[in-house]
């Protein structure tokens, strides 16, 4: 039997002791595996179940702090779905669901009406179709109507491969985020020794794929086109119209969300945007564990 | 994921009841003793950086619907290892499916002395560049008895083999690893 080298002995031991976990990253992941197995830390919310878990329309954003104004104006439906196996916080999946609300993701320049937070799969899918696994749903009103156009050319993420195609079949245009976001950010402390201002750390924890996915779904909003009103909704020339009864007068003020718009309606809207991004900030704040100011 | 389940089932023999308090202690002691084990391993087969953690939790996740199993030390160190080499599997296809980009290693921040953690990464990189050459059996013959300083006849009880075969692959596979150091030695004298 051949033995090996003492070179070759000592790069394995090396390698040995490189591979192990650190401890940091061991209480981490024991937390993570406690609060997911037995339910330590699922008090919060139920987006932690590891099942999925369908949220009725606007508790996700009540729950985050805010008030989902017009969470079923619409027919508008939420589902957060969070699939068997992610840690997302209860914050998060929260957060996401009032992002929903607030219509601030779009898919194919149509307003999302799920968002779909996948561990194996980092990323939000926003899409009109069930998700896998699926769920009772109603079908919303807008379902195979939608500006089908705005999806060809949009420039964030990569189409799914079911997207679907040619007229008359249901909106599926997922924008997915790309499945690993570099995301860096500074350790809570640092490491002993000399000062070294660039030493970071980098995580990719679902948290943080869930923050840099929140970041790009709001910057999706921004992007995405102005498509043209759908005619067939549109009264006849001519035909007097009544006058609309006044909307309720909307919640104002930190958390709150504009009402959501018609879906062919992606033109900016700074109310949505800013709610969404105080929202961001809320929950960033929570998974930071930083006090609110 | 799907092959995890296969094996769960697979194994599935009428668990002893445990109460709550105890499959909790349980859970934390079998994280405590092969926490280290898992997670080192789950690297070394082939896991990106960046997904070791999620794979990781795969494996406990499969622990601990198998408590009630987790009583016998030396079967369970068996077993773990053949969940983690179906994890690992899993998360190298999933790889394949949707290949992502590692962020660089040199960005995170290790509290250890640099030297020496310059030394071990680059050790680490050589090894784990090393076990990409070889193929899933080789690879894990290696590990368990190099990194994980297995004995033979129980490295082969783990990945199923005859002990002789596994001496004789062995013997490979040191002579290979030893020219693969003579190389990296002529290149950086």
């Amino acid at each position: 039997m051949s033995a090996l080298s003492p070179e070759a002995r000592s790069l394995l031991s090396h390698a040995r002791a490189a591979g192990r976990m650190p401890d940091h990253e061991r209480e981490r992941l024991r937390e993570a595996l406690s609060s997911r197995l037995f339910g330590a830390a699922a008090a919060g919310g139920a987006a932690l179940a590891t099942s999925a878990t369908a949220q009725a329309a606007g508790t996700a954003g009540t729950a985050a702090g805010t008030t989902a104004a017009g969470a079923s104006g619409g027919g508008l439906s939420v589902a957060l779905k969070v699939a068997a196996k992610p840690l997302v916080s209860a914050a998060t999946a929260k957060l996401l669901g009032a992002l929903v609300v607030a219509g601030a993701v779009t898919a194919g320049g149509v307003r999302a009406r799920e968002v779909w937070v996948s561990h194996t799969h980092p990323g939000v899918t926003a899409q009109h179709a069930p998700a896998r696994g699926g769920h009772a749903r109603r079908p919303s009103p807008w379902e195979g109507r939608a500006p089908r156009e705005a999806s060809a050319g949009l420039p964030v993420g990569e189409p799914s491969p079911t997207v679907a195609q040619g007229p008359g079949t249901p909106v599926e245009a997922p924008v997915v985020v790309p499945a690993v976001v570099p995301t860096i950010i500074p350790t809570g402390t640092p490491p002993p020794g000399p000062a070294t201002p660039a030493v970071l750390r980098v995580r990719r924890h679902p948290e943080v794929v869930a923050e840099a996915a929140i970041a790009h779904a709001m910057a999706t909003v921004r992007r995405v086109p102005r498509a043209p009103p759908r005619p067939a909704t549109a009264p006849p020339v001519g035909t007097p119209t009544a006058p609309r009864p006044a909307a309720a007068a909307p919640p104002s003020g930190r958390g709150a969300i504009a009402p959501p718009r018609a879906p062919w309606d992606t033109a900016p809207n700074p109310a949505a945007e800013e709610a969404a991004r105080r929202a961001v900030e809320d929950a960033m704040r929570v998974l930071r564990n930083r006090p609110a100011r | 994921m799907q092959a995890v389940q296969e094996l769960t089932t697979a194994l599935s023999e009428p668990p002893a009841a445990l109460t709550e308090a105890e499959r909790i202690a349980r859970f934390h002691r079998v994280y405590d003793r092969y926490g280290d084990y898992v997670y080192a391993n789950l690297g070394r087969l082939g896991v990106p950086v960046s997904s070791v953690p999620d794979a990781f939790q795969e494996v406990f996740i499969v622990v601990h619907r198998r408590l009630e199993d987790a009583s016998d030390e030396r079967a369970l160190r068996t077993w773990l290892f053949r969940v983690v080499l179906r994890v690992a599997a899993d998360h190298r296809r999933a790889q394949r499916r949707r290949p992502s980009e590692e962020l660089p290693e040199a960005l995170a921040a290790h509290g250890e002395d640099p030297q020496r953690g310059a030394e071990q990464r680059e050790a680490q990189a050589f090894v784990n560049a090393f076990l990409e050459t070889l193929d899933e059996s080789q690879r894990a013959l290696f590990i368990l008895t190099e990194l994980e300083q297995q004995s033979v006849p129980e490295a082969a009880e783990t990945l199923g083999l005859n002990v002789n075969t596994a001496w004789s692959r062995l013997r490979v596979l040191r002579q290979a690893f030893e020219r693969a150091v003579q190389r990296l030695h002529r290149r950086t004298p």
